[in-house]
């Protein structure tokens, strides 16, 4: 195939043996991980066709070893940014000698090779854990899915080592016509040795702490969801279609679900915090690929509760996690293959072809395992009233897929018209509002529905003891809120009273069963009330961990409404001493003046504002315009002042946009945005009620996990 | 069974939803060539009063006036094609903004008065080794440092100073 260099990984293992034997070890391992991959594939091939266990044995042991192999293939890697190889083309083009560790060693994911490394190193991370569960030998159908779940992981392990070693190698020595190009470009110097000097040095936008904690957050969320996969895979090849599966790929599931939920919340913050247009979620498609697989997740960690309670939607289940999977893949490959434009794509190579048969592979795979197995995968239950808590979950589950469903088409959208019309057709983010805006309406409906509604049936009287409050103190909420907005003459879209409405109602829901559940406890316990509530929610801590999640979530749309619909933003050009009023006069903008600085690796353009609130000095703000020389690039540094104070949770965003050649003034943006705080309060409080949820803590969990 | 009903319910009306955003947020993308041929004009909606914006992508041939408005020329940068588009905006200028660069515009083309009017502005990041069709037409300086001191091995516009 093109763009395979099959010699690849044998010729720079024999030059980085004469650079640093170190590297060359790292090269070895990335080679011996495919071997081993291999060789666990075709043991538990013999395992099967033998019906001798200790094939299968050996493969366990085997998968022991690929994260060490990968271990030392990363660190070998990163050994080489910190004692700078810059003969290394990946290397030379994402680090340079100024930079400190900590970046030194992000750039294992500051590229494209690198990262599929780091990524088929969190896999092996993940698979060796997995495996580990079956050492005990148990319960059987654990040991009679083992010798499918090993290969299943080996080969998606294979795949990214196929793509490292062969397409797209992080340890690629730079050839002797490539370096003397580079230094005839003006790009690279020799030192003494021949070996080159310096680096180009990463990306100023990457050169962000924000680069040390998003990227792996969120990579060890999508690998996360590859032993879910090879879970629900196995159980499909095996036949083991019973409770085991799914509580091991719970459980996995919601591990990968929290990094996810982290890592896309963080990379909102980055975008926030950096890129200085005052939003956090622009709909680009590498935003829309982290999100898709979150989205089908989440929908599984909700019907999941309908399989182990009521032994039905198993075939839905298992096609959710094979979607999310593949969705996992395809946000890479979206991403990675130039196939749609986004700020994030990495250049656009031959991967392409390569994930694209993968993807294929595993659509085909999965759709056929499921088609083959569709008779045991049926239930012999139906879902007998539409206000059931089995019904909600599954229109829950509905509108979460019809997001995704909805996005991928938008995102995929310029690429089918290119194609199909003859013309690219782009949209922008309202297209993406106006698309999803009533399906997360309905969401956070459900959200305040689903847990008041019981189990097969409800009766009038338990809606009523259950979501009556709640409903009252939503609708005062929107009145209140009406009259405000009617009182201040603001023009009035339905979604902001909507929205703030269902959430009011989702979070008075969730709350209303923690009340019902310390009072049933206190009926027959002489408890106090902190300390039922405690009792309670460890006895049933994924219930009452998925209503905290709910609470956060309620938050989330909060601060999502107070920023997208109440956002102010001012494009100013401003003289130093003027000052100016923003966000409706609730604060003034002093311009106090300017400094300029040189720190060696970017000169430094800062401009010093104050905020005041009437009379009262509130803070400084310095937003700052900054040139990376090597690199001849400028980067801004925006200013934020956060009002931790009010319950508006509101922040004044300052972006220093540029000089007015044409006069003494500078250019900048002001963005007030209401709420938006509540965004990331929301954020911990989705996460801590997840890690609630997820912890182990029942004793029935465990026994539950033996029969 | 009531459930087949909701979901064919929830099906269309998302069709529907996806079909009106379409049909209604759909930017057309052209290159430089196509809109500087003679005859073309940013389409209008029926009533003829506002024209719809479409994107156009080029690269930065040169910058005659920084400022209020910012004012440039693109040019089609494929092979064997030679075509150009004055543009002007008040858009902010994106960091990358400069002779050379890749971008993608977004507003309307007045044909009469050959000038395409952007409302937003984006920079590509050109990837390493790429090279460029029409290199040669680009401006020879090659670059400015803060201090407005040409640089070479890079190409880019002098950074404006404090008057």
């Amino acid at each position: 195939m093109k763009g395979f260099d099959l010699a690849g990984p044998f010729r720079n293992f024999g030059d980085l043996l004469r650079i640093d034997p170190l590297l060359a070890a790292g090269q070895g391992a990335m080679l011996g991980g495919l071997g081993l991959c291999l060789a666990i594939v075709l043991l538990c091939v013999t395992g099967i066709a033998l019906r001798d266990r200790r094939f299968v044995r050996a493969a366990r042991r085997g998968m022991y070893g690929m994260p060490v192999l990968l271990f030392v293939a990363s660190a070998g890697l990163v050994h080489g940014f910190v004692a700078g190889v810059y003969d290394l083309k990946y290397i030379f083009e994402y680090s340079e000698r100024a930079q400190t560790l900590p970046f030194k060693i992000a750039g294992l994911w500051a590229g494209l090779d690198g990262s599929l490394l780091f990524w088929a190193l969190l896999v092996s991370i993940y698979a060796g854990l997995a495996a580990r569960t079956g050492r005990r030998e148990t319960p059987p159908a654990r040991v009679r899915m083992e010798p499918y779940l090993y290969p299943v992981l080996a080969i998606v392990l294979g795949f990214f080592l196929v793509v490292t070693n062969f397409l797209a190698n992080p340890f690629q020595v730079l050839g002797r016509a490539e370096i003397e190009g580079l230094v005839s470009q003006g790009r690279a110097t020799l030192a003494a040795s021949g070996a080159i000097a310096d680096g180009s040095g990463l990306n100023p936008l990457l050169n962000n702490y924000w680069m040390l904690i998003h990227p792996p957050s969120l990579y060890v969320g999508f690998t996360g969801f590859t032993i879910p996969f090879a879970f629900a895979a196995a159980a499909l090849l095996s036949g083991e279609l019973g409770l085991y599966w799914i509580r091991a790929t719970r459980a996995w599931t919601m591990i990968a679900w929290l990094f996810l939920t982290n890592g896309i919340i963080l990379g909102g913050l980055w975008a926030y915090e950096v890129l200085g247009w005052g939003g956090y979620w622009a709909w680009d498609p590498v935003e829309n690929a982290s999100f898709l697989p979150w989205l089908t997740a989440t929908a599984f960690l909700h019907t999941v509760m309908v399989v182990e309670r009521r032994n039905m939607l198993k075939r839905w289940n298992m096609f959710l996690v094979l979607l999310t999977f593949f969705l996992t893949l395809f946000g890479t490959y979206l991403t990675r293959s130039g196939v749609v434009a986004s700020v994030h794509s990495f250049s656009a190579r031959t991967l392409g072809d390569c994930f694209f048969g993968f993807l294929a592979f595993i659509f085909a795979g999965g759709g056929a395992l499921i088609a083959l197995r569709s008779r045991e995968l049926s239930s012999q239950y139906r879902i007998r009233s539409l206000v059931s808590r089995e019904a909600a979950f599954l229109f829950n589950n509905l509108v979460l897929v019809a997001i995704a469903a909805a996005i991928l088409l938008l995102t995929v959208w310029p690429t089918i018209s290119a194609n199909l019309l003859g013309r690219e057709l782009s949209i922008g983010p309202p297209t993406y509002a106006l698309v999803t805006t009533p399906l997360f309406a309905i969401l956070v409906l459900l959200t305040a529905i689903g847990p008041g509604v019981g189990w097969v049936r409800s009766t009038p009287r338990l809606l009523k003891r259950n979501l009556l409050v709640p409903l009252f103190v939503a609708v005062g909420v929107v009145t209140l809120a009406l009259l405000f907005w009617l009182v201040r003459k603001e023009p009035v879209s339905l979604y902001p009273p909507l929205l703030v409405g269902f959430a009011t109602f989702a979070f008075g829901s969730a709350v209303s069963d923690f009340v019902r559940g310390v009072r049933a406890r206190r009926a027959t316990r002489p408890e106090s009330r902190v300390r039922a509530l405690g009792r309670l929610a460890v006895a049933n801590n994924r219930r009452y961990g998925g209503y905290v999640s709910h609470i956060g979530f309620c938050l989330v749309v909060l601060g999502i409404v107070g920023s997208a619909f109440f956002r102010e933003k001012q494009d100013v050009r401003l003289a130093i001493g003027e000052t100016l009023p923003v966000a409706g006069g609730r604060y003034d903008l002093h311009y106090v003046g300017e400094f300029q600085g040189d720190t060696g690796v970017f000169t430094r353009d800062v401009q010093h504002f104050t905020v005041h609130r009437g009379e009262r000095l509130v803070t400084e703000l310095y937003p700052e315009r900054r040139f990376y020389k090597k690199k001849d690039q400028w980067t801004t540094e925006v200013a934020i002042f956060r009002n931790r104070t009010s319950p508006l949770f509101d922040d004044l965003y300052v972006f220093f946009a540029g000089r007015d050649p044409s006069g003494g003034r500078n250019i900048f943006t002001i963005f007030h945005n209401p709420l938006i705080n509540w965004i990331w309060v929301g954020w911990i409080v989705i996460l801590a009620g997840g890690v609630f949820a997820a912890l182990p803590m029942r004793r029935q969990r465990r026994v539950g996990l033996a029969e | 069974m009531k459930i087949p009903i909701v979901v064919a319910t929830l099906v269309a009306g998302l069709g529907f939803l996806i079909y009106m955003a379409l049909a209604q947020g759909s930017i057309p993308t052209y290159e430089v060539a196509e809109i500087a041929a003679p005859g073309f004009e940013s389409h209008r909606d029926p009533a003829g009063a506002e024209p719809k914006p479409i994107r156009l992508e080029g690269f930065i041939l040169s910058v005659e006036r920084e400022g209020d408005p910012l004012q440039f020329t693109v040019i089609d940068q494929r092979k064997g094609i030679e075509a150009t588009v004055r543009v002007e905006s008040r858009a902010v200028k994106p960091d990358l903004f400069r002779p050379s660069a890749e971008i993608t515009l977004e507003g309307t083309f007045d044909s009469a008065a050959r000038l395409f009017t952007a409302d937003k502005i984006w920079t590509k990041c050109p990837s390493k080794y790429q090279e460029i069709e029409n290199a040669d037409k680009f401006p020879t300086v090659k670059g400015y440092d803060k201090e407005g001191n040409p640089v070479q091995g890079a190409t880019g516009i002098p950074p404006s100073r404090k008057s």
